[in-house]
């Protein structure tokens, strides 16, 4: 279990994280919110890539700067930005990596290529980094964040930069190993936590503002969340004084509009020309932000 | 934008910045001149002109249509528009050695490397097809590129000779300014020079072929990663151009009919100064054109030639850089990066993925450069004393010491002798011939008397060493060791010490690169442990340089003089007759060597560790 408890951190003067606590256990957390919110900093606050202002992070009720080594055996990282070494190629970057973890050598080698067939990586792993796509390198990014089979697994926007196809089956490759780990995605891509997250953090302004399943937070927004046609783009910009938008969509009989109410208790506010739609996690995000 | 983009690679311009120093220093170091006095120089120019008319009546030189006529010709006029110069006694020491200072060429081959890199395209940055793709990403991109590598030759050469030149006037004040503006023949560099220049005429002249030569070398480094897209493979190319026209320098003889390809010579225009400070004519169909002329004709076809290449393939050639259809996945290096430890990582990383073997290739080369492994310079005294160590060197004997006395009992007769025929001669008492022949045979001792000026004060040295400390010391051959114990505040470990740096900041730099810091802190060994392998290569690094410098040394000395008596106390050299060990010339070196080797590990520890908290930090 990973408990973090009034975690604080600041950066000269702006508060990236301001008391911020929560409980994991085994399962798959999203952490959306918009940039500046804090997941970064968080992040690197749980892999103990930065200084903690004040506040805890438990690994198993223990404190993860006094676990030290022991905390790295069980993490996994896979960093937002792809860092890699060029002269490398994927299978002799995913062995260095293993040593670093401390694998021992056979080990290693029989992670390194299972990992590599796992991920459709065994044809390319002769192959240097350099040269891959920004699929393959996520990929790759993702292969040596698993090589030591963490128990606890950081992904920092795992399908940034991937086409629909490779982002699906990235995807369904976290929801299958799921088991026995806590998976922690930070990602802009709502679409990716909502289909496998167990819950979502919702951050903003370094705070957790909202958690709870994507279903909850869905149904929790669903009574603010309507459509309604318009006939010109003026008219849209009268309807974001009042609304958020969710989308628009030009069809044959006007533009179709979908939005979020912003404010839900308004007495003024009137139904008539609004149908009610489904909501997503989307909507969800755009509520909150 | 483009001339911004070197700016904004910083370790790329703080290199530069570092190169630039230590290359300002150097100049500062004080050239050896040839002792020739300013005012002979009108002398010695109304000699060229007068062997110039005795040429004329050879008949060699007498075909008017000849080479070797209009040549005679194209000397005397040049150098009767100096004979009227006024020279006068000015120190112009700092500028001769400005211009003799070839050890800044290699550093400038260094910088140029650095620029030409900053402006590479590599395929893996995927600039390639965002800049095709623009208006003016074409063809005139690589006009710009061009424009700006001159740019940037240009104001790495003024930064470097001007910056020195500054920092001299700043110390000198108005006399050094008035030296600017004596004729160029006040030099010691330029007193055989045909041009009615001031000094600072001349100085502007060897800035701006200073400048040509350092952009030619840039522009064909630049054109062969443009072509190959692969900085290994390009260097690799322009190493083999470099090596053949070494081979063509060498071979080629100052006369040969081919001399154009021995002087139109990338080697040979970046390594040697040599054509800045002497006149010399080249055969060009027949006409005798000037070397620097020559050169500047010859740069400026190169640039035109391969300008329009580069033109041409960012314009119309659509297909990648050969590279690109080579497989550089070799199954050779393949095993090796999955073959490597941590440790081997580390150097790995260092020495191929950070072009360190490029770093420890010039190194290496600069100290050879440096260095002397045959016996060119000796002068009389030092054959006879050679030839005395031959035969004596070790402790003095019986032998030894009646062989420097019957020595000195010559060299003395023969100066008792030329007194006397002085007096003698004052007095009237003795004819003009026999004063000519006691002068002469005199003269002719000079040699022996200072041979025997040098051993006399060596054994006065070693008697002292017995009387005083009880020590017996030894005749041991001090050149040779003087060859080996260097003084450590030198250019070499001068330059050993700014590679340790530049190898440490590497080191560091990397990870920062890569963007690999923050997964490898989350990995069980990737802190300290890393740390540790990290230091232990950037040691081992500095180590090979180190024992590259070494074996130099020591191979310098063998090979010119020999190793002379290495079981001799230590403080049979003068140099060294206060240190308190009872250890012998070898056992010296082994501790002295040994000393300065645990300082630079040192040092490279310190500035690894140093740097790591900086980069990762940053």
């Amino acid at each position: 279990m990973l408990k973090v408890r009034h975690l604080n951190k600041s950066y000269k003067t702006t508060a990236a994280l301001s008391d911020v606590s929560f409980e994991l256990k085994e399962g798959i957390y999203g952490f959306l919110g918009p940039n500046g919110a804090g997941k970064s900093t968080l992040i690197h606050l749980i892999t103990d890539n930065i200084r903690r202002d004040s506040g805890e992070i438990l690994w198993n009720e223990k404190d993860i700067r006094v676990l030290d080594k022991e905390y790295r055996d069980i993490l996994g990282y896979m960093p937002q930005y792809q860092g890699y070494y060029k002269g490398f190629t994927a299978k002799a970057f995913l062995l260095y990596m293993a040593q670093l973890k401390g694998m021992k050598k056979k080990e290693a080698v029989r992670r390194t290529e299972e990992l590599l067939k796992i991920l459709n990586l065994w044809e390319h792993r002769d192959k240097k980094a350099e040269n891959f796509s920004g699929g393959m390198r996520q990929r790759l990014m993702l292969a040596q964040a698993l090589l030591n089979d963490p128990k606890l697994l950081i992904l920092d926007e795992p399908t940034a930069g991937v086409d629909p196809q490779e982002r699906i089956r990235i995807r369904n490759y976290i929801s299958t190993i799921a088991k026995g780990r806590i998976i922690l995605i930070a990602t802009h891509i709502v679409s990716d936590v909502e289909a496998i997250a167990n819950e979502i953090f919702l951050m903003g302004a370094g705070k957790v503002i909202e958690h709870a399943s994507p279903q909850k937070l869905i149904r929790q927004v669903s009574p603010y969340v309507y459509t309604t046609t318009v006939q010109s783009v003026d008219e849209i910009t009268q309807l974001e004084k009042s609304f958020t938008i969710s989308n628009i969509y030009n069809s044959m009989h006007g533009i179709q509009v979908k939005l979020i109410q912003k404010s839900p208790q308004d007495p003024e506010f009137h139904t008539s020309g609004y149908e009610p739609a489904a909501a997503n996690l989307e909507d969800v995000y755009l509520y909150h932000f | 934008m483009e001339i911004r983009r070197l700016l904004y690679d910083k370790r790329n311009i703080s290199m530069i910045v570092l190169l630039l120093l230590l290359s300002m220093a150097m100049f500062f170091y004080p050239p050896a001149g040839d002792g020739v006095p300013q005012q002979q120089t009108g002398k010695q120019v109304e000699d060229i002109i007068e062997e110039s008319d005795r040429y004329g009546g050879i008949s060699l030189f007498a075909d008017t249509d000849s080479f070797a006529y209009k040549n005679v010709q194209k000397t005397k006029a040049d150098y009767t528009r100096i004979l009227s110069v006024d020279v006068q006694e000015a120190d112009t020491s700092f500028f001769d050695s400005l211009i003799s200072c070839e050890t800044v060429n290699y550093l400038l081959f260094a910088i140029g490397f650095l620029i030409a890199l900053s402006y590479t395209d590599p395929v893996s940055q995927g600039l390639k097809g965002m800049t095709y793709a623009a208006k003016n990403g074409r063809g005139r991109r690589r006009i710009r590129q061009i424009l700006v590598l001159m740019a940037w030759s240009g104001i790495a050469v003024v930064l470097l000779y001007g910056g020195a030149m500054i920092i001299w006037l700043l110390g000198t004040g108005a006399e050094g300014g008035k030296i600017l503006a004596l004729p160029l023949q006040t030099m010691s560099l330029g007193r055989l020079l045909p041009f009615r220049i001031t000094v600072f005429t001349y100085m502007m002249a060897v800035i701006f072929f200073r400048w040509l030569v350092l952009f030619q070398f840039v522009l064909i480094l630049w054109f062969a990663f443009l072509l190959l897209e692969h900085v290994i493979l390009a260097c690799g190319a322009v190493t083999i151009l470099f090596l053949a026209e070494y081979v063509i320098w060498q071979v080629i003889g100052v006369n040969s009919s081919y001399h154009l390809w021995k002087y139109c010579n990338l080697w040979y225009q970046l390594s040697s100064n040599e054509y800045l400070y002497t006149y010399f004519n080249m055969n060009i169909a027949g006409y005798p054109v000037g070397r620097y002329f020559v050169i500047f004709v010859q740069i400026l076809l190169v640039g035109v030639l391969l300008s329009a290449v580069a033109y041409w393939k960012g314009e119309y050639s659509k297909s990648g850089g050969i590279s690109v259809r080579i497989s550089l996945s070799l199954p050779f290096g393949r095993r090796i990066q999955e073959k490597l430890t941590l440790l081997t990582a580390e150097m790995y990383k260092l020495l191929v993925m950070q072009k360190g073997f490029l770093l420890i290739l010039l190194f290496a080369a600069f100290i050879v450069n440096q260095s002397d492994f045959v016996n060119v310079t000796n002068t009389g005294y030092q054959d006879l004393y050679y030839d005395f160590m031959e035969q004596y060197e070790g402790e003095p004997s019986k032998e030894s010491e009646q062989y420097i006395r019957s020595f000195a009992k010559e060299v003395n007769q023969v100066s008792k002798e030329y007194e006397e025929a002085e007096e003698q001669y004052a007095q009237g008492m003795l004819s003009d011939d026999a004063y000519i022949a006691a002068s002469m045979k005199y003269e002719s001792y000079e040699n022996e008397r200072e041979f025997l000026a040098m051993i006399e004060h060596q054994q006065n040295y070693l008697q002292k060493l017995k009387k005083e400390q009880g020590i017996s010391g030894w005749y041991v051959n001090t050149y040779c060791y003087q060859s080996i114990f260097q003084p450590v505040i030198s250019l070499k470990y001068g330059l050993l010490l700014v590679f340790t740096l530049l190898t440490a900041v590497s080191s560091a730099k990397i990870e920062a690169d890569a963007g690999t810091i923050n997964v490898l802190n989350s990995t069980r060994l990737g802190r300290r442990q890393l740390l540790y392998k990290k230091v232990l290569a950037v040691s081992l690094t500095a180590g090979i340089m180190y024992a590259i410098l070494l074996a130099v040394t020591l191979g310098s000395a063998v090979s010119v003089y020999g190793i002379s008596v290495p079981d001799a106390p230590v403080q049979s050299l003068e140099w060294y007759a206060g240190l308190p060990l009872p250890v012998s010339l070898l056992q010296w070196m082994i501790l002295y060597y040994g000393m300065i080797l645990l300082v630079f590990l040192l040092v490279s520890i310190g500035f690894t560790l140093l740097f790591q908290k900086v980069f990762r930090h940053a």
